[in-house]
């Protein structure tokens, strides 16, 4: 049985890590989003917000082009993305659900679309469908990411990472992936 | 990456109960959650913080809900 805290122990116990990263995880299911160290903006999941700090601003990302626009129409908007513009500190998280915090290095990464947390702007990205699945799956659709900055990931629960070689081919469950290497061929 | 669609025979009872499959195939990895649900769509507004139901899915996003 848990016994109740002093007030004085949950504020040591649940403050804020302080780092100068422009993405620092507090926990396993919280990202703190340093806004200046993102050079004023960052791209996250619409409805992710969940505090901050500071003066910033939200919106719906423009379309992107007519191209984006129409992908998005088509894949039911189950990527909806939010630009977050200003200074401060932005707190994300979704639905208590684990957070991956990725570097990318001028890489490329594929992304299941409901997996996307955020991203800094200097990271690209562009909506695919999966071949094969067409319109039956419906929601078979995902994000290529592509440059270099901080990338945030949600897992429902602890995530793991298969390696697939010619010789292992691996078979998953599309509602269990989150992201796979640009590299693998159909 | 691609879905493998032989998997649709899932529905008629198939062991391991999935619809769809996908296959990865070539060097590379891939990164799985420990559970068979997808996070949910979030679609509440960032500007008013109200819920954007409404018809979702393909129909719902070309009618813009």
């Amino acid at each position: 049985m848990e016994r109740a805290t002093q007030l004085s122990n949950l504020i040591e116990q649940s403050k804020e890590v302080e780092i100068p990263d422009a993405f620092v995880l507090q926990n396993k299911k919280l990202l703190k989003v340093n806004m200046q160290a993102c050079a004023g903006q960052v791209l996250a999941k619409a409805g992710s917000m969940i505090a901050y700090q500071g003066q910033i601003s939200f919106s719906r990302l423009g379309s992107g082009g007519a191209d984006k626009w129409i992908k998005k129409k088509i894949s039911g908007e189950q990527f909806t993305l939010m630009q977050a513009t200003g200074q401060g500190d932005l707190f994300l998280a979704d639905g208590a659900n684990d957070i991956v915090l990725l570097y990318l290095t001028n890489e490329a990464i594929g992304v299941e679309a409901l997996n996307l947390l955020a991203f800094t702007p200097s990271i690209s990205y562009d909506i695919t469908m999966i071949k094969g699945a067409g319109m039956i799956a419906g929601g078979l659709w995902t994000v290529a990411l592509n440059g270099t900055g901080y990338l945030a990931l949600i897992s429902k629960g602890e995530p793991l990472t298969l390696r697939v070689t010619p010789e292992q081919p691996t078979y998953t469950d599309p509602n269990a992936t989150i992201a796979w290497s640009q590299g693998l061929e159909p | 990456m691609d879905a493998n669609l032989s998997s649709l025979k899932g529905v008629l009872g198939s062991a391991h109960g999935e619809l769809f499959q996908l296959a990865f195939q070539g060097n590379g990895y891939v990164i799985v959650q420990p559970s068979e649900q997808a996070p949910t769509t979030t679609l509440q507004s960032p500007t008013t913080g109200s819920t954007g139901g409404g018809a979702g899915g393909i129909l719902g996003g070309i009618l813009g809900k």
